[in-house]
């Protein structure tokens, strides 16, 4: 055998070997030339040589592929992959990258190389299974920081020296910091602004025995009161690690537990207080009138009105604090909510009979409208406004205007009431229904809310609108009743 | 027109009061500030109206409204009460409205003190009359 002949076999043996290997390997593997463009800018790659595994990763066929430019078998092919292996083509530098193919619809993990002039290699493999768990993984790390941000609780976790490991939003809000900024700051100093931790610190307890523990905390640095529960968090091992701390801000519960004890004083009170006032009342009313009876030449009249005038206050402060105190839940049965109202604007109109007040309503005419409502409750709210628009008036005259209209699309009935009195201050418009909030002189401030107390038990609400100067309109809106029922 | 009026309340200020206005009405008026003793007088006599407290010390307006119930007595009934269980509108449609008790749909008509002496004299005749 000549030298030659070795040689070639050689050659063939060692060209066998690798063809084996280009047939065998995982990664996809594709020799190109480079085209450009008159002034030498890469404009499209032809396929020279391309392996098996270039056809599975790809979805592209031999036949189809070897010989022929890339912008051809791939229309639409993003102007990336050409600049990119343009420039390992043209400079011999190699490039390792990272791409998503909007022809392929894949992910590619490619490494690019020039095996000779004008031309590159490429040897890739697909990721896009890779890429997709990647993305759900993130996905998953961003939905977790967005609940833990966007929970209202002041959500810290910390370390058993007290260190801060993590906070949410929320909480550095309330610190007045960046999240950032709490990482690795003590607990206690950055919250209390104490040098150790506080007596009743419930993360303290838990360090101690890993438990639960839940505590209520005033803390003025972070305005309010809160209900403080931490949680112990523990490693892969079950070697505890530290507690995931939670304050729940009960400031406005606090306040409402407050003022319901202080209602539910004053009702123990008034229910005494009120059937002890009202016999007296009820005396004096009684003597009034008869010393009336006696005095035809009305030397007393003015005397007298004011007596009864001041038993009415009296009598509608009593009520009004009982009625508060004692608001239950209405006992519904089926009411004509006209008879009610007109019972109750006959009711109003006698009470300031002495006074020069018309009244003007638009439903005379009006058929019956029945609602589902608790009838002593709803005269209630009428006595109440009525009352009020009465008491608006200037000078004791006046009109006082009651419109009923039925709004059918809302299933709803609302009543107007509208005085032409000194109207109500804007500023005060939202504060009318606060509970003992009065302009009056003499008043417990509870009509309007028992009003509107009553109202949202039926499922309905009262509206005030008003321009100083120009009188007050108040809106009683309640649910229609269904109908069958 | 039976115009013999009983007034049953423990207070002894509004009784004089009330049954001063009732006779210079015209009404022949007794009043009671002991419960028991009106009670008894309630049920001996035949008045053609009964004005009656609720809340009393001994026997109470209720129970005084289920004697005459159970003994159905033709005597009309007007409650007057301090009692904060009703609201300032009071009238018969209360009375049936009130769920506590079945004694009360039993009185023809309800007045919170302190009530309008007119409207209260309008009712009685009114109650007389038919």
């Amino acid at each position: 055998m000549t030298d030659k002949i070795k040689k070639n076999i050689k050659t063939k043996n060692k060209k066998g070997q690798y063809k084996q290997l280009f047939d065998n390997m995982n990664e996809g593997f594709a020799l190109h030339e480079i085209i450009c463009d008159k002034s030498g800018r890469p404009v499209d790659y032809r396929f020279i040589e391309i392996n098996p595994a270039f056809e599975r990763l790809t979805g592209l066929k031999r036949s189809k592929v070897v010989g022929r430019r890339a912008k051809k078998i791939m229309p639409g092919l993003e102007p990336f992959w050409i600049e990119t292996y343009g420039n390992v083509a043209l400079t011999g530098k190699p490039a390792t990258f990272e791409n998503f193919s909007k022809v392929l619809k894949r992910w590619y993990q490619v490494h690019a190389y020039r095996p000779a002039s004008r031309r590159f290699a490429v040897v890739f493999s697909d990721i896009t299974e890779r890429k997709r768990y990647e993305e759900s993984l993130k996905q998953a790390k961003d939905e977790w920081e967005q609940t833990f941000d966007t929970v209202p609780d002041l959500i810290a976790i910390m370390n058993q020296e007290h260190k801060i490991i993590k906070i949410n939003k929320p909480m550095a809000q309330r610190l007045g910091i960046e999240k950032e900024q709490a990482i690795g700051q003590y607990c206690y100093k950055i919250v209390h602004g104490m040098e150790k931790e506080a007596s009743f610190c419930p993360h303290a307890q838990t360090c101690r025995d890993a438990k639960e523990h839940m505590v209520e905390v005033h803390e003025p640095k972070l305005g309010g009161d809160f209900m403080v529960s931490t949680t112990p968090i523990c490693n892969r091992d079950g070697k505890f690690i530290g507690s995931v701390h939670v304050a729940r801000d009960i400031t406005e519960r606090k306040h409402a537990e407050l003022v319901l004890k202080r209602l539910s004083d004053i009702g123990a009170l008034a229910a005494t207080v009120a059937h002890e006032l009202r016999n007296p009342l009820g005396v004096m009313r009684l003597a009034a009138y008869n010393i009336k009876r006696k005095d035809p030449q009305k030397l007393f009249s003015d005397n007298i009105a004011n007596i009864e005038k001041t038993i009415g206050d009296s009598e509608q402060i009593i009520n009004n604090l009982l009625y508060y105190s004692k608001i239950k839940p209405p006992s519904l049965k089926k009411v004509d909510l006209m008879a009610v109202l007109k019972e109750s604007i006959t009711q109003s109109r006698n009470k300031f009979k002495e006074w020069k007040a018309e009244t003007k309503n638009n439903f005379n005419e009006f058929q019956p409208v029945f609602i589902a409502a608790d009838p002593t409750q709803l005269r209630e709210v009428f006595a109440n406004i009525l009352n009020n628009a009465f008491e608006a008036l200037p000078n004791k005259k006046g009109r006082i205007e009651i419109e009923c209209e039925l709004e059918k699309e809302n299933s709803e009935v609302a009543i107007k009431i509208k005085d032409d009195g000194a109207g109500i201050d804007p500023a005060d418009l939202t504060e009318i229904f606060r509970p003992f909030f009065t302009r009056k002189t003499r008043g417990t401030g509870l009509g309007l809310a028992v009003c509107s107390q009553i109202a949202a038990l039926h499922g309905g609400r009262i509206e005030a609108f008003s321009q100083k100067g120009e009188g007050a309109a108040f809106v009683i809106r309640l649910p229609l009743s269904e109908p069958g029922k | 027109m039976n115009k013999k009026i009983i007034l049953i309340d423990d207070d002894e200020l509004l009784c004089r009061e009330l049954s001063q206005l009732l006779k210079e009405e015209g009404f022949e008026a007794e009043a009671y500030s002991n419960s028991e003793l009106g009670l008894n007088k309630l049920l001996k006599n035949n008045y053609g109206l009964l004005l009656l407290d609720l809340k009393m010390p001994k026997i109470g307006g209720r129970e005084i409204l289920k004697a005459a119930k159970e003994r159905g007595l033709k005597t009309k009934i007007i409650i007057i009460t301090g009692n904060p269980i009703f609201s300032s509108f009071l009238g018969k449609q209360a009375l049936n409205d009130s769920t506590d008790s079945d004694e009360l749909g039993f009185a023809d008509f309800i007045f919170n003190k302190p009530f309008d002496p007119e409207l209260l004299l309008a009712k009685i005749n009114e109650l007389l009359a038919g």
